[in-house]
């Protein structure tokens, strides 16, 4: 098992996210401080820390949602700094984000919310609607797929937005407290079918409070920010 | 006129949203520029034909029933000098029977007053102004004339009224494009303000500028076509019913349509200040680090 911090070289080659001397303030609160880190590829890794520790900050810097205050991130191939801003909708393509609140369209469909980040790529309306169908599938969301998302339950919600980051094949994925609204039986079943992605290569990064969900993932990395800098438990 | 069905929409959406009072300003303004634009157009066309009518106003000149022998061989040689249309002379017989509104007049009564009353002759000197003014400088000297009447005053005053009206039109017609442009961009904000989750979720899903700008683009375009057509028809719809209504007697005013070089120009300056209007509209959000 891989691990992270960057002192291994070969770690830090095989690593797809690595921070340096990462800095973030909100004006002149201080959120993140001097951060260093590589988390290697394909690995799950749990983020936990109390509320306002700056977990979510953290995942937005990584989305490039956010521009770090000083410092570099590596993400794959695309260079996040202060200045640095990498091509959004390639950026995009290679690192998908799901929301504590969904962020998903209410007057769409479920199949037209999945559909979204598929058309924003350009692939065929024919090639979409064979990968909507599967991801309909293994979420289990072939029964609602026409009905428009304002009538959706939680879980049906977290699972179309895991749907909808998953669908372009993302090879991070950032999901930020995405069992915050759901009980326990369906937050089992989400981490389930995140750990079946993280099983085909997909790098996971999972900001939560909930650290029980750990034991329902192979060879996890337990991450926790306290006091601005961020710490691995093992 | 050309964007009435934009103005109703944007109208429409901006009754459902609160805090935009800039907007509704310009809202405001717009309606007004067009307005304007309006009004001076039509003034501009009312002066034209005006200044037609008072070109050929005619020269009314009477003159003593003892001079009448001299004073029509001298009309008959200005007519040929100064390209007179139409010389109608009215006998005071005419006259009076004109007067009378076609009553007979008892012979014996009316012989008397025959002598009294003068000749009447109408000049018409169609947009001649300088010929119409040496006719009546000519027929002021000849003896027996007792009037001569001309406006010609007028037909100054029109004609310096009607080349400032150009400066203006200019003006208006850059008003015009301004208030199309802000048109544009005013619906596409509203448009953008109603579509901000939406975009804000293309953005975070990866969604190119290009892509979100399209869209907009497009709408922007085809509201200026279809606006600029909507618009033209109209006008065309009004010159056919103005000219029904005017190009009758004893009015004749004929209202041209507008050439189609103009309507092109038009047209295309619509178009493309539509489109501007709509990227201007959409392009804070990609300042916005999302």
């Amino acid at each position: 098992m891989a691990r992270l911090f960057k002192n291994n070289s070969m770690e830090a080659a095989n690593a797809i996210i690595e921070v340096n001397n990462l800095y973030h303030y909100f004006g002149k609160k201080k959120i993140l401080e001097k951060l260093n880190l590589a988390i290697p590829k394909g690995s799950f890794v749990f983020l936990t820390g109390s509320t306002g520790s700056g977990k979510s900050t953290f995942l937005k810097i990584l989305h490039a949602e956010l521009a770090p205050t000083a410092g570099l991130v590596r993400v794959e191939n695309f260079v996040i700094g202060p200045k640095n801003k990498p091509k959004i909708h390639l950026f995009r393509r290679c690192v998908q984000m799901i929301y504590q609140d969904f962020e998903i369209l209410d007057d769409y469909s479920v199949k037209q919310n999945i559909e979204i980040p598929l058309r924003c790529m350009g692939i065929s309306k024919k090639n979409r609607q064979k990968r909507i169908e599967v991801l309909l599938k293994v979420l289990e969301l072939e029964e609602v797929k026409d009905t428009p998302s304002i009538f959706l339950s939680g879980g049906e919600k977290q699972r179309v937005a895991i749907a909808r980051a998953i669908s372009t094949s993302p090879k991070i994925l950032l999901a930020d407290e995405p069992t915050g609204n759901l009980d326990k039986r369906m937050a089992k079943r989400i981490m389930k079918i995140l750990s079946h992605f993280n099983k085909h290569g997909t790098t996971i990064i999972v900001a939560t409070h909930s650290i029980e969900l750990k034991s329902l993932v192979e060879n996890p990395i337990h991450l926790t920010i306290s006091d601005s800098t961020i710490q691995e438990i093992k | 006129m050309s964007y009435t069905a934009c103005l109703f929409e944007q109208f429409m959406m901006l009754m459902n949203q609160k805090k935009l009072q800039h907007l509704f300003l310009i809202f405001v303004l717009t309606i007004i520029c067009l307005l304007v634009s309006i009004i001076l157009l039509i003034h501009y066309n009312g002066l034209n034909y005006l200044k037609k009518i008072t070109a050929n106003e005619t020269l009314i000149i009477t003159w003593d029933s003892k001079y009448n022998k001299e004073i029509k061989s001298e009309l008959d040689k200005l007519k040929d000098k100064y390209k007179i249309q139409q010389i109608k002379i009215f006998s005071p017989q005419k006259a009076l029977s004109i007067l009378m509104k076609g009553e007979q007049l008892p012979k014996n009564d009316s012989s008397k007053m025959y002598q009294i009353l003068p000749y009447t002759a109408i000049i018409s000197c169609r947009e001649n102004k300088n010929n119409l003014l040496a006719i009546k400088d000519i027929l002021k000297k000849k003896p027996g004339i007792k009037r001569v009447i001309i406006d010609a005053s007028k037909i100054e005053i029109i004609d310096s009224i009607r080349s400032n009206y150009i400066y203006f039109l200019i003006i208006t017609l850059f008003l015009l494009f301004f208030a199309s442009g802000a048109l544009t961009f005013s619906y596409s904000y509203i448009l953008k303000l109603s579509r901000a989750k939406e975009l804000y979720i293309l953005k975070l899903v990866g969604a190119s500028n290009t892509f979100i700008i399209i869209p907009f683009t497009l709408k922007g375009f085809l509201s200026g076509i279809l606006a600029s057509a909507f618009g033209l028809f109209m006008t065309k719809i009004i010159v056919l019913y103005l000219n029904k209504l005017l190009n009758t007697p004893p009015i004749w005013i004929k209202i041209d349509m507008i050439p189609i070089s103009y309507c092109v120009f038009i047209t295309m300056g619509i178009v493309f200040i539509s489109c501007i209007g709509s990227l201007l509209a959409i392009n804070p959000l990609f300042k916005k680090g999302v």
